[in-house]
Order: structure tokens, then sequence, then C-alpha cells
């Protein structure tokens, strides 16, 4: 019992203990995971994306509007030759943070590097690169094997890395790679999967190499990493862009560094912000807070759309999905602004195609609208006839209530045409801790369906069963999803929706095939110009909005909490006020 | 000395049982249909890029030199690279590892001794209101749900009092001041640790109390104990020196079944305080489809509950002279 | 004077027949222990409250657990006329959750406590009657069994299976469950192997099954019965853990659901009527059939000690 006493005692002693040491201007940042790794190349969590954002620069870099890409390492704007097939550009002046100057080797080093190894996210960007030239210290030229759109918003967007902090482990990786080949080729293996199968072991050294302290040519630089607690990085006075202007905004950064400090769950993390050993919580917050955080007169709410969304996605290899009428039908039938009203609490707006209004170069002004304006009794008729007009019939036929979503008489047991009932069909969700938004979402859905005669069943499942069932099994009816944050270039477009992209493992996995969709998307990824490219890409939209494939939902919004009173100037783009803009501007508050 | 021949054996019955808990792990994993790709190949990845991760993780070699192969790595000490740390097996593990043993070890010797003091102190004050109140008191904490605890004492000591931290280990305030002491960082520690400890020891010391009071009160009608009184020995003398020794083993045996049961409780406990150590590793990189990882946090709890078992034969053997294999 | 045939049918240890017959004796035995009344009694609440979770979904489709929507609340509100428990963060209302909470926990703990004691009764008996080398296998397996801890194991047997749905859960349960019980038994089947009954049935000839299944199974069944009750409360923690850490089968809604619900939607600290029920739930189901397997050992140990001294 003597034990107890004195351990009794040893803990009175340390409550409400936290003081908290004075910084600065420091801003302290809260994560919700430890980055993974700080290894840019084999980095691919979000978490390890945000804390090397500051450090490893790009060759251009999206403007605050998320519209264009301003000159960032480089230092004019990019020229297309069409006849050589060649794009130019020149190089600021600059230092990486040991002192080392910046200079067009850097990048020639980063891509041959890429393109040598096939490093996993960079390659498919630097593939077509058939190789790039450095006539001098500050001028790079691009010799592409052949006309590539995403050239402008995926290649030049790429980070580079220093040659000399690299250039080592390239050289091992570079042995290991020559040694694993001959090993391969002896083994029998022809040229191209000796090449693939070789490449396991250097690509498993450059990407799983430890690095704790990573280059930076950027506005802050690595101070410490202390595991599992928090990352300190300071102001780095060899910034190129130093308290200058560029794309046209005046940067600093102003504040004298960052303490990203991790939190293992949401509770903690509002709870750090509440009591201000945060001053933003770098990830988005559930609804559920707002109204607490609200209250606090210390603390500011931003939201943003991001530049995802969410949709209905169908398996048109089975019956009834693959009939255009019933397809119609549900789309007639989903009430996307009772979605966003009901489930999102307007935290969102609805999406009628499948490029996010946060692009709005490429965004379809007009699509095909279904059920628009019309009431909860309308839409029930126009989906009704369409079912009809194709050949469908019901045991007993549905007939709408006043409210939306009741129905005065449910439906059932809705026939194929030509007689078959329509088999019990699945709606796969992820789970609605993962996302509560979408869960309801097919909840409610599934119930729209069914009350109309659609034998459809919710099945909210973990995340990655979930993927494994619709993309590696295709063995799904229905699912909702989303894609999180798709670039600007809107190339995606035929990574999804392409006939090539209905294999195994691709990304093709409602399993639409249009040869007409597929000629206009491999012509819009070689138009360089970018008027006729925009056209091209609304005339994809027009025909996925016209065959369905995707009901695209909604757009969620960003919520994230900031304190207001210790700094001020976050900027705010799409995705949120994290972003690089925001710490390059953002200056302590003056009392 | 037969102990040391019972350890032997003992020993080599260890190593048999892992070499079979690392053959079904393997089995488990290799023929089972999963995909692990699936969870690191989540971006805009072309099928050439998957391809070459696949190879990158050896997942196209035949069954047979997997196995072997596997085998060989674990020999080594070589557990391959996470797939979602990408980083050594080892490294990570080698860094939970004793944050883990901090917090387990700690607990359980607390809970383990309260649990025994007490009981042996309620057995001897047989019926009283004190007996009563900490035996229910006892089989009332022994029963609440491990993570509720957790969270009602998060909620209460942590939120609505504010006297202890929420979760993690340590204060990125005090560990990153380079003027703060050697003992501020102990001490912040400490203060991190008391509710996971306190979570463990109310949801593990009834068990041992309830055990040891019976014991206690079975042993107090032996024989001995009758003769030591009629001998005129004082009452704390026969408790503690005579009664209590006895009374012990079939704790010390219990402690050694309920292993099990105290490690999902670690496991537990480390996730919702987000301890980090082995067992919040072991769910994460389950939640993550991270295997290589997972293999080995799972081998290693593995291990340490073989060894453990080990370590309370041992002490049983050495507490009762009656048992010697 | 008794013959040898009389002699067989003479009360075998811890007798199951014997048990049969004075079940009206065990059961004013059983009901003089307060503990075990209490126990039976929260059971019997427990299975009140599982046949009453049909009722909600019935009176009006907005308190189906998993499905409802209520047309006017949408988000995590307190207790009120329409919702005695309040709701949850989607506005699905807390009472029917609790009482399916209560339908899930009995289900998954009976069904899986009764495969795993399946199980181990046939292993014990099998070991325990063959002796020798099977013995030796068996119970070798049943010590690794017993060694890992269960809720580490599913984890990582979910890491590899995807989703686990309910009755999978169940199963893996009791396969790692039945190695508790199966070295209890085997105890049993030994000494009850050299009774006099068995060595005349196996004089005259009977088959081994015959032997295992008509002469010891039944005394067995009363410890079977026993370890049932123990291995409920188990499987029961195990599911609840399980899906408390997000590892559940997310289309059934169980008490370790619900309370993963409220933490991982961040309602823990502002929702107590949502974040007490469950975990009360699942304590008082652990306290009822800790109760009832302790009065059960209570009523079962007399016998058997009574028996040993008789013999």
């Amino acid at each position: 019992m003597n034990f107890f006493k004195l351990g009794l005692v040893g803990l009175a002693l340390f409550m409400g203990t936290g003081s908290v040491a004075s910084y600065g201007a420091m801003v302290k940042v809260g994560l919700m995971e430890e980055p993974k790794t700080l290894n840019v190349l084999g980095a691919k969590d979000i978490w390890a994306s945000k804390v090397l954002l500051l450090c490893y620069q790009r060759l251009y870099y999206k403007d605050p509007s998320g519209q264009r890409l301003v000159p960032w390492l480089a230092s004019d704007d990019p020229v297309w030759d069409p006849d050589t097939k060649t794009i130019t550009f020149h190089l600021r002046e600059g230092a990486w943070d040991d002192g080392t100057p910046f200079t067009s080797e850097d990048v020639v080093f980063t891509a041959e590097l890429i393109n040598k190894f096939r490093i996993p996210d960079y390659w498919n960007n630097w593939n077509f690169v058939q190789k790039v030239e450095a006539p001098d210290p500050r001028t790079i030229r691009l010799h592409l094997t052949r006309p590539m759109a995403t050239v402008w918003e995926r290649t030049l967007t790429s980070v580079i890395i220093q040659k000399s902090r690299w250039k080592e482990i390239a050289e091992r990786a570079e042995r290991l790679l020559e040694d694993s080949l001959r090993s391969q080729e002896a083994a029998g293996k022809p040229r191209s999967e000796a090449y693939v199968a070789a490449l396991a072991k250097p690509l498993e050294l450059l990407t799983s190499y430890p690095v704790t302290k990573p280059e930076s040519m950027g506005p802050f630089v690595m101070q410490q990493w202390q595991r599992g607690a928090y990352i300190h990085m300071r102001r780095n006075d060899k910034f190129f862009a130093l308290n200058k202007e560029i794309g046209g905004h005046n940067v600093g950064p102003y504040i004298e560094g960052l303490i990203f400090k991790i939190y293992a769950n949401t509770d903690t993390a509002i709870l750090a912000l509440k009591k201000g050993d945060i001053d933003y919580l770098w990830w988005g917050i559930q609804s559920g807070y707002l109204e607490d955080l609200r209250a606090n007169p210390n603390i500011r709410i931003y939201s943003s759309l991001k530049s995802g969304y969410r949709y209905l996605g169908f398996n048109l290899r089975k019956a009834p999905m693959k009939d255009l009428a019933f397809r119609r039908a549900v789309a007639h039938l989903v009430d996307k602004d009772f979605i966003v009203q009901r489930i999102l609490h307007t935290q969102g707006c609805r999406l009628d195609t499948v490029v996010p209004p946060t692009n709005p170069q490429y965004c379809l002004h007009r699509p095909p609208l279904y059920g628009n304006f019309m009431t909860w009794k309308e839409r029930v008729e126009a989906a009704k006839k369409e079912l009809k007009e194709a050949g469908y019939t019901w045991e007993v036929e549905p007939v709408a209530g006043e409210i939306p979503g009741q129905f005065k008489k449910k439906g059932a047991g809705l026939k194929l045409p030509g007689g078959l009932p329509v088999p019990p069909l699945n709606l796969l969700t992820p789970p609605a801790d993962y996302d509560a938004q979408r869960a309801q979402t097919g909840n409610l859905i599934q119930q729209w369906l069914r009350d109309f005669g659609v034998p459809v069943n919710w099945r909210p499942m973990a995340f990655s069963a979930l993927v494994k069932k619709v993309q590696a099994e295709r063995d799904f009816d229905m699912f909702v999803s989303g894609w999180g944050a798709l670039g600007h270039d809107p190339d995606y477009l035929r990574s999804f929706f392409h006939s090539g992209a209905d294999v195994p493992e691709g990304k093709n996995a409602c399993g639409y095939r249009n040869p007409e969709f597929d000629r206009i998307a491999d012509l819009q990824v070689e138009t360089m110009d970018q008027r006729e490219r925009e056209a091209l890409v609304f005339k994809l939209q027009e025909i996925l909005m016209r065959d369905l494939p995707y009901i695209p939902l909604y757009v969620p919004m960003n919520l994230e909490a900031v304190r207001g009173d210790r700094f001020e100037g976050w900027v705010e783009m799409p995705g949120g006020i994290g972003n690089l803009w925001s710490f390059l501007q953002i200056r302590p508050k003056k009392r | 000395m037969n102990l040391r021949k019972f350890l032997l054996v003992r020993s080599g019955q260890i190593v048999v049982t892992f070499w079979i808990i690392l053959t079904l792990l393997f089995v488990l994993f290799r023929l089972a249909p999963s995909d692990p790709l699936s969870v690191v190949a989540d971006s805009l990845m072309s099928e050439e890029e998957i391809q070459i991760l696949k190879a990158q993780f050896g997942l196209d070699e035949p069954l047979h030199r997997q196995y072997l192969l596997y085998l060989w790595n674990f020999i080594r000490g070589e557990f391959g690279t996470s797939f979602h740390y990408r980083q050594p097996v080892v490294e990570i593990l080698g860094d939970r590892l004793p944050k883990t043993a901090l917090l387990f070890t700690t607990a359980t010797v607390l809970y383990a001794l309260a649990g025994i003091s007490m009981g042996k102190i309620l057995a001897w004050y047989r019926g009283s209101l004190l007996d009563s109140g900490m035996s229910f008191l006892g089989l009332l904490t022994h029963t609440f749900f491990l993570p509720w605890l957790a969270l009602l004492l998060i909620w209460v000591f942590g939120y609505k009092l504010g006297w202890f931290p929420l979760s993690g280990m340590i204060s990125p305030e005090i560990w990153l001041d380079p003027e703060s002491s050697l003992l501020a960082k102990f001490m912040d520690v400490l203060h991190h640790m008391a509710l996971p400890m306190g979570v463990l020891f109310l949801t593990h010391f009834g068990g041992y109390m309830l055990v040891m009071r019976t014991t206690m009160l079975e042993t107090l009608r032996e024989d001995y104990i009758l003769t030591a009184r009629a001998k005129g020995l004082p009452e704390k003398v026969i408790r503690n020196r005579h009664a209590a020794p006895n009374a012990s083993l079939p704790v010390v045996t219990s402690l050694g079944l309920s292993l099990a049961f105290s490690i999902n409780g670690g496991a537990l406990t480390e996730t919702i305080f987000s301890w980090p150590g082995l067992g919040r590793e072991l769910v994460a990189s389950v939640a993550h489809g991270d295997y290589p990882l997972a293999q080995a946090a799972f081998l290693f709890i593995a291990a340490f509950v073989l060894v453990a078992n080990l370590v309370v034969d041992v002490i049983y053997a050495y507490l009762d002279p009656r048992i010697r294999y | 004077m008794a013959s040898s045939r009389d002699r067989g049918k003479e009360k075998p240890l811890g007798g199951g027949a014997h048990f049969l017959r004075h079940l009206g004796e065990n059961w004013a035995i059983y009901r003089k222990n307060r503990m075990g009344m209490g126990g039976l009694g929260l059971l019997v609440l427990f299975g009140l409250m599982a046949l009453a979770s049909f009722v909600p979904p019935l009176l009006d489709p907005m308190y189906h657990p998993m499905n409802g929507m209520d047309p006017e609340i949408d988000t995590s509100t307190g207790p009120s006329a329409r919702h005695l428990l309040g709701t949850d963060f989607m506005g699905r209302d807390i009472l029917s959750q609790l009482l399916t909470g209560a339908r899930v926990a009995l289900l998954i703990g009976v069904s899986a406590a009764f495969m795993a004691v399946a199980i181990g009764t046939m292993v014990g008996m099998v070991a325990g009657y063959f002796g020798g080398i099977v013995d030796t296998l068996l119970m070798r397996l049943a010590d690794i069994v017993m060694v890992l801890p269960g809720l580490l194991v599913i984890l990582i047997l979910s890491s590899v299976a995807g989703q686990l749905s309910i009755w999978n859960l169940v199963l893996i349960i009791a396969l790692l469950k039945w190695a508790g019980v199966s070295r209890i038994i085997r105890s049993q089947t030994l000494s009850l192997k050299v009774r006099p009954y068995v060595e005349a049935a196996r004089v005259a000839g009977a088959s081994h099954t015959r032997i295992m299944f008509r002469h010891m199974l039944p005394n067995v069944l009363p410890l079977s019965f026993l370890y049932m009750t123990f291995g409920v409360t188990s499987a029961i923690l195990i599911e609840a853990s399980l899906s408390f850490l997000g590892f559940g089968d997310p289309s059934t809604v169980s008490w370790g659901m619900m309370l993963q619900w409220v933490w991982k939607t961040g309602h823990m600290f502002k929702a107590p009527y949502w974040l007490l029920p469950p975990g009360i739930c699942i304590s008082l189901i652990t306290l009822a059939f800790y109760l009832i397997g302790r009065a059960m050992d209570e009523v079962l140990n007399p016998r058997l000690r009574k028996e040993v001294l008789e013999q």
C-alpha cells in the first residue's frame, strides 16, 4: 500500500503542467500523423508531402488563384516548338541550403534519375521526355518523344532534387541496376522484362533511403525531427525569393520557422488548438466541431471547396447497370440538392460533371442535367418513364409521395426488359467512421432505389476492402466513392474512362468502353494548344455525362480551423489555407 | 540441477512453437488472395509502375523459394522494408519496443503487486466492510470494458479537469526546449504515462486481488498455519512469511494464463492513448495493409509472450520446491 | 449383490446423468446463490433487450439502427421524447442501436462459445481417450493456440483476409478459444477412461466412437457447459474490441461499433448519452456471465468433489 501513496503523491505533483516555452514568431502546425519518411522519391503519404512542400521546389508553381502557373525555379515562361518537339526555358539564380549553387545540372540529374529508374509517381510525368539538354547552366531544353499536353501541369511542376546530395546514392543504385540486369538477362529473360525485374533492388535503395534532413531550396529548412512528436523547421536564409516579389506577389517568409506537432486524433488536436498549443491544424475538421470552435473568439474557420469530388459508380459489365436507361433513371432519382442540404449541411456543392468546379478552365459550363428544377414527384415520374420506355416492368409500381424521398406506394420487384427480375444489387461505400458523408449518401440512395423497386443493399466496408473489390476484383454493382485532390490537368479523365484502363488494377473500374471517347481522349493529351485542348476536354465531359458511367454527386468542403490571434495573412486557395503561399506570406499579428 | 534441464526443455519448446507460428504466418500471408498493392499504389500510377512495385516487394517468386527466403531472412534478422514507412522494419520495431516495455512492464508490476498485497489483506480482514467494499470494487473494475474506461478517464481527467494530457508519450514543448532538464523530460513522460497506466491498473488489479484473496483463504485453513499460530507466532509473521508465499503460487500461474488478455489490453490502451508502442504499431500496420510490419510486429509480440510464459514457469518452479520438471 | 453390469451404471465422476437427474436439486442450490441469481437476472434483461430490438423499426422506419433517417434530425442530439437516448452523428436512434447491440452480442457470444466448446470437447476427448502421440500433438497445438493473444491474431487474419463478416469472426473466435476447454476435458476423459464401465464396454467390443459418445460425452458435458459461460464473455469482448478498433463488420451495429463511432466522430467529449450506454452494457453483460459462471462453478464443484470421495 505504501507504493500507492507515494505514487499518488507523485502524480499529484505532475498535474497541471504543460507550460509553453516562447518561440518568437514560430508557427505551430498540427498534423494528424507523422510523415512516414522525408525521402521525396519514396514518400507517398500526405503528411510527408506537407512537410516536403516547404523544402523541395518546382520549376513552375501555381499562383494563389490556383489557375495559372508562374515561373518558380524557372525564370520565364516555357516555349514549345512543335517542329523540334522541344520545350525551352531558363532558370533562376539560386542556391541550395548548403550553399551549393542551383544549376541546370540539378534539373538534368533529376529527370535522368526518374527516367532511368522509373521512379513510381514521377515516371508517369517524365517518360515521354526523351532527353534533357542543358546548353548552359541557366537554360534547359526538354526533348519530347511526342506532344504531351500533360507536360505543362505535370512535368514542369515536378520537384527538382539536388544533384550533389543524391549523386552518390544514384551511383550505388546504378551499380545495383547493372548487376541485377546482368543476372536477369543471364536467366534468359527478354530485355524489357529483365529491366523491369532488375529495377526492384535499386528502386528500394532509392526510395527507402533514410532522409532525415532533406535539402531545401524553399523558404524553410529542416532543423530537427523528433520521431513521434514533432518536426522543427527554420527559415531558410538562402531561399531564392527571400523578401522579394515572385509571380506578382511579395513573399517573405516573415516567420522564424515552423513546428509541426503530431496529434493522435482530432479531439486532441482540436483541444490543443483551443488551448493555443498549436496555431493551425493542417487537416479538415468534421462539421461536428464547428459550433464549438465558432464560439471561440480566437479561432477562425476557413472553408474551401476540395479539388476532388464524390460520385456514384456503376459496374457497366452487369445488368441492369449496363443499360443506359437504368443509369438515366437513377440519375433522375438522385436528388443532389437534398444530399447537399441534409447530409453535407450545405458544406459543399452539387456537381454535374466529372471535372470539379475548382478547375474552372476545364470544368464543363453547361453539362446535361437530370431532374433539375423538378419536384420529387416529377423526378420519380421521369425515372419511371425512362425505364418503361426501355421495357422495364414492376411487380408493384412505385408512386411518389409529397416529401422528397417519400413514396405513397413503395415499388417492388423491378423486372428487366424480357421479364427476368433484377437481381439483388449491392451498393458499396466506405464505413461511416471513415467518411460519414459518403456512407450516408450511399444509404440514402439505397433507400430511394429500394422504395423505387430496385432490390439494392447498402454495404459499408473498410476502405481498402472497397478498393480491392472495386479496382482489383471488379466485384460490385454500384459504389459511392471519390477522388481526393485532382490536379489541374484533366488527363485523369483518360485514366478513368479510357477502355485501355479497363484492366485489372486499372482505374477504369466501371468498365466504360467507348471508341469515340478513346479517340478524343488520346487526341487531347497530345494537343499542346490550350484552347483546342479545352474544347476537346469539354467534348469528353459531354460524352461522359450523356453515357453516365459515373453519376457525379457533390464536391465536399474543406473546413479548417486557425487561431486568429497570432498570425494573419493566410492565403485561401482551392484545397485550403495550408499551402506554400500562406507560409510565405503570413506575419505575426501586431498586438 | 533440475532447473537447468527444465529451462533447456522449455526453451526448446519455445523454439519449436515459434517456428510453427512463423510457418503459419507465412502460409497465411502468401496463400491468401490479398492485394497489398492496392493500398500503396493508390495515386495516379501507371500499370508499369505497379509491376515495378510488385517486383520490388518480391511478390513474384515461386512459393517454396519464398518460404526458404522468409525463414533465412528471419534468422538473419532481416524483416524487410515497411510498405508504409519505407524504412527497415527492424528500425521501426526497435524504436517501438522500449516504449511498450516501459508502459506494459511498469503497469504489470504495479497491478500484480498491488493486487496480491490487497488480496492478502482482504483475506485477513475477511467479512469486514473493507473486504466487501474492495471485493466489489475489484469485481466492478475488472468487468469494465477497457476502451470504454479509457475514453471515460480521458474525458474526465484529461478534458474536463485538464490534469493529464489526452494522448501521446511526450510534450514537444518540453523536449524541444534546449534548456529543459533531464528530470523535466522524465517527469513529462510520467505525466503522459499516468492515464494509460491508470486504465491498465484498474482493469487488471481486481483479478489478481480476488484470486489472491481466495487462495489466501484456503491457505489460511491449512494445518501448518494452525501450528504456527499455536506456536505463538505474531499474526503478521504468519500472514506474510507463511501463508502469503504459498498463496501466491496460483496467482503466478494465473499471471501466465492471463498474459494473452493483458497483451490485448496493452494493444488497446496504446491505440487509444496513441502511445508509440508495438501494440499500436501492429494495429496501425494492419489498418494500412503494411504486411511486412504487421507480420514482424506480431512475431515480436508472440516471442515476448512465449518468453514471458517461460519466465512465469521459472518463477513458479522457483517458488514451489515441489515442482521440478 | 451388485453385478458387474450394475456397477457399470454407478454414478461416474461429475456425472452428466447424475446432473440431469438432480437438476431440480441443482437449481435449488443455484437459486440460493445471490450472485448467480443476480447474474441470471441481468442475462434475462439482456435477452429481453435483444428481443425488443425488433420493435423500433416496426414502429417507424426512422428508428432503424443502421439505416434510420429522421427527417428532422441529422446530427447528434440528446435524449428527447422522440429518441429516448438521443441520436448519433447521422441522426440514428441510439436506443434502438443499443437494443440491436444486445442481440448481436448474445448471438456472437453464444455461437462462438458454443462452437469453441464443441471443438474443445471433441479434441479433449480424443486426446484423452487415444493418448500417445495423438494426445501429445493435440495438446501441443492447444498450448500454442492458448498462448497467443486472440485479438492480435484476429487482427493479423483480418489484414490478410480483408473485411471479416460477423460469421467469419464467430468461426475464428471459436478456433482460438477451444484450447482451454480441451485441456480440462482431456483431464476429465483421462480419469473417465479407467472407469469400470468403460472397461466393460471395451471388452464387450464397443467401437471407440461409441464409447466416447455414449459413455464419456454425457459425463463431460456439465464441464463443457460451465466453460461455455466463460467463453461467451470472451467472444463478446473480442468482437467489441475489434469493432472499436475499426475492424468489425461495418454493416452490423454492435456496442463496440457504437463506441467506435462516438470516438471517431469526435463526440467523445460532447455526448455522454451516446458514450455511456454501450460501455455500461458491455460491462454489465461481462459481469452477468461472470456471476453465472461463478455460481455454476460452486454448484458443480461440490458435487465433483463429493463424488471423488464417495468412489
